[in-house]
């Protein structure tokens, strides 16, 4: 699986609430339209970390830069490439 | 008269900065203005607060008195599930963490039982009002000139003066020792209280869940609400919002109150079905400030005197508590000859207790300003640290600033570190925002001049 498969189905399958998990995909708005509350975003980005190895540093936790699956690849590429 | 201390404000900060320099071998005088007990806000300690009652020997007090035992605090978010909590803990002789009690309490019995202490301990107790204070040639505070219960007025001179008069700000008032007194960052905030009969508490038998815990519901930023237990019947709930949302509203503060209890929180309302009120409901409009220079020579102002910045997580009684702790070795040194000649013999405390306050205010401002990294830090990646924050250890022999602070204080300045500079008085180098900047409007009007007592900054009954 790609990173941007991977993180669709670990949204779809452990974060989403009261959402149709099939109606989630790369440009979905995660956070603004309240898919994923505060808690799950925490476990989004514990697994990001677990499954990168990259740390999102302190000053990097910031909801815009979890808005979309796109975004959060784009992050995880920006913080590699460091 | 002469005393080598005098103390203006018999509350928390002036009945502990009495007792903790009883132990230092000196006996102040204590003036105060009003008949104890009397109503007051702000009930809630931390771990490091309760601390500071133990360490004046007061735990079997506190116990004998029922005070309700706080063993942590919830916070709950706008879902159900971002919620959090942060247990109440204290730090052992090798900085292990444990789990411990702190207090809530009745401020009218808890602020009594702490003068009445400081009285029987030998401090004495004078019946009047402050009005300025008396100051040598070289500008050193000498005393102050008092009008007594009689109605006489009495020149009560001292070799320290200490303003505990809470956010009456009686010494910064006056103009005549400290610095300006400046609007704090969140003197746009207004906070509405009351006491609520019969409210739902919790109770499985955990101390996540332990009845007496402290509740923080917020809706959305800077409007939220606490939820502190008094008894076993009686919560303090405040519901705290920004002026203009409250002012927009055209309601009385009561109808405000009792529509915000049903309207706030969902999980607030359903823990007050039937509102039944068993206090006014009170109102502090505008409630943050600093003032600087708040040492100097001849006189020391402790807790709210010299700064107040937000209510949320209950930091009050802690600081004054603590700063009084500390005041008083230094008072005893200053007694003993040290620093007799320095253009600021207290700088050293002044510079502590500034750095201290420094970090809550990086604290609550982080709270609004970064939820989520603010979430993160506490439920996962600086959990322990957090955990010392919300316990008031905040001083840097506390291991302060810690890497979550640091974290905090990166995010807060975007283009780089937030820091604030402590070289010259005036002049604090803030990145962001602009809580420190002398331009910024000082609460220096002639109407803050005429409040004198902190009831009547407190506003109406």
């Amino acid at each position: 699986m790609s990173m941007r498969q991977e993180l669709l189905h670990f949204i779809r399958s452990e974060l989403v609430g009261g959402t149709d998990p099939n109606s989630i995909n790369e440009q979905t708005q995660l956070i603004d339209s309240g898919v994923i509350d505060s808690m799950a975003l925490m476990r989004l980005i514990t697994f990001v970390e677990e499954r990168t190895g990259v740390r999102i540093p302190d000053d990097e936790v910031l909801p815009d830069n979890f808005q979309t699956v796109e975004e959060i690849e784009a992050l995880i590429a920006r913080l590699k490439s460091r | 008269m002469k005393s080598e201390v005098v103390i203006v404000g018999g509350g928390p900060a002036g009945a502990s900065s009495a007792m903790f320099l009883l132990e230092q071998g000196v006996k102040p005088v204590i003036l105060e203005a009003e008949d104890f007990p009397r109503y007051h806000i702000g009930e809630s300690m931390t771990g490091a607060g309760g601390k500071a009652v133990r360490d004046l020997g007061l735990e079997a007090e506190m116990y004998k008195r029922g005070y309700p035992t706080k063993q942590g605090v919830n916070v709950y978010g706008n879902s159900e599930r971002s919620s959090w909590w942060v247990p109440v803990t204290g730090r052992d002789e090798n900085w292990n963490l444990f789990a411990w009690d702190t207090w809530q309490v009745r401020r009218s019995d808890f602020d009594k039982m702490l003068l009445d202490e400081a009285v029987k301990r030998g401090a004495t107790l004078l019946k009047g009002k402050a009005q300025k204070p008396i100051l040598a040639d070289d500008g050193t505070v000498v005393g102050l000139e008092a009008k007594m219960a009689d109605g006489g007025v009495q020149r009560m001179m001292s070799d320290v003066l200490l303003d505990c008069s809470g956010q009456a700000t009686w010494l910064a008032n006056t103009k005549m020792a400290t610095g300006p007194k400046y609007l704090g960052a969140y003197d746009k905030q207004i906070a509405i209280f009351s006491q609520v009969r019969g409210a739902i508490r919790d109770h499985d038998g955990t101390r996540q869940k332990h009845k007496d815990n402290t509740i923080i519901f917020y809706k959305k930023k800077y409007h939220w609400a606490w939820f502190i237990p008094l008894d076993e019947d009686v919560v303090s709930v405040g519901i705290v919002i920004p002026s203009s949302y409250f002012l927009d509203r055209k309601e009385t503060p009561h109808d405000f109150y009792v529509r915000e209890l049903h309207e706030l929180h969902p999980l607030l309302a359903a823990r007050i079905p039937e509102i039944e009120l068993a206090e006014a409901v009170h109102v502090i409009p505008n409630y943050s400030f600093q003032v600087k220079n708040f040492c100097g020579r001849g006189f020391m102002c402790i807790g709210d005197s010299h700064r107040f910045i937000d209510p949320i997580f209950s930091f009050g009684l802690t600081v004054a508590m603590r700063e009084a702790q500390f005041a008083a070795p230094v008072i005893r040194s200053y007694l003993n000859g040290e620093n007799r000649d320095a253009a600021n013999p207290f700088a050293a405390h002044q510079l502590r207790c500034e750095k201290g306050i420094d970090i809550l205010e990086d604290v609550l401002d982080s709270f609004w300003e970064h939820p989520l990294a603010f979430a993160l830090f506490v439920h996962s990646r600086y959990t322990e640290f957090m955990t010392d924050m919300f316990a008031g250890r905040i001083y840097e022999h506390e291991r302060q600033p810690s890497p979550a602070l640091f974290a905090f204080r990166k995010l807060l300045g975007r283009e780089g570190m937030r820091e604030a500079s402590y070289e010259n008085d005036d002049l604090y180098s803030v990145p962001i925002g602009s809580r420190y900047h002398p331009e910024r409007a000082p609460l220096w009007e002639e109407d803050a001049a005429d409040v004198e007592t902190t009831e009547a900054w407190l506003g109406p009954r």
